[in-house]
């Protein structure tokens, strides 16, 4: 099992959507336990990186059920020249992190004017 | 992991079906990656639980990613505690393209039967970035208690 080499906790995968909607890619992330705190997001170059620290508390007893796995999610997605960098937002709520990806207007798909002669 | 749209494969592949059928139990092997929403096999599309069982009182946490309070539904019925809800899919009604799908929608229930020493007429619940916790003190009865033995 794959560990954060720093703190040694547990890496967990996120599920996540991408979809494209009104010339934007979204990212939809599900990830129960991070707030805005805790959630750190970073573009490098071709490397878009979303890590966010579960934080769900500490609970001292006996586990009579144990099925949340307590972790960091990390994320690493490449991005291609179409994303524009500067056109990336993303908020978090009840434990959904949404990003929104700006595609350059260059690659959007255009209409090519006829004129007859 | 390049953003690209999937493509039709069997199109070009008449074995492909078995490539998936290989696919899919490596798949069960693979604990670093999160199952696909939909295949072959059983997925498990009830939100995770746990029951924790202090000194004074229970705590059951479960995973709740998007959603709101009002698609929730929390009962007790002699002690038997149901978590009822409902994961909408906000593009359900449009024809959205998707790249990758993983998270899953839909309802959910899940029954946890309490023990007689949890206080179901004390019950609290908080729902905090996507995790419900509830609360749920012991009865007095059912608490450890520190019994002084004196000597004389």
């Amino acid at each position: 099992m794959a560990k954060n080499e720093t703190n040694e906790r547990r890496v967990l995968p996120a599920r996540y959507n991408i979809f494209n909607e009104d010339g934007k890619v979204f990212l939809e992330m599900e990830m129960p336990g991070v707030s805005k705190d805790n959630l750190e997001i970073k573009v490098d170059g071709n490397h878009f990186m979303v890590n966010g620290r579960k934080t769900i508390g500490n609970i001292s007893g006996k586990f009579r059920l144990h099925e949340i796995k307590d972790g960091d999610y990390q994320h690493i997605f490449t991005l291609d020249d179409t994303i524009d960098r500067d056109k990336i937002e993303a908020s978090v709520k009840n434990g959904i992190v949404t990003v929104t990806l700006g595609i350059k207007e260059s690659e959007k798909p255009r209409k090519i004017k006829i004129t007859a002669k | 992991m390049a953003i690209v749209k999937w493509k039709n494969r069997d199109l070009y592949e008449p074995w492909e079906g078995f490539r998936s059928l290989q696919d899919e139990i490596n798949e069960l092997f693979d604990i670093d990656r999160t199952p696909a929403p939909s295949g072959l096999f059983d997925r498990n599309l009830s939100p995770a639980v746990d029951v924790v069982e202090g000194d004074q009182n229970f705590t059951i946490r479960c995973e709740l990613p998007g959603l709101d309070q009002n698609d929730l539904d929390l009962s007790v019925v002699s002690n038997v505690l149901t978590i009822k809800g409902e994961k909408k899919d906000r593009n359900k009604e449009k024809q959205t393209a998707y790249f990758k799908k993983e998270c899953w929608s839909g309802s959910f229930q899940r029954t946890i039967s309490l023990p007689n020493s949890a206080d179901t007429e004390k019950i609290s619940a908080v729902l905090k970035d996507g995790i419900l916790s509830i609360e749920l003190p012991k009865k007095e009865e059912a608490k450890p208690k520190q019994i002084s033995v004196k000597i004389s």
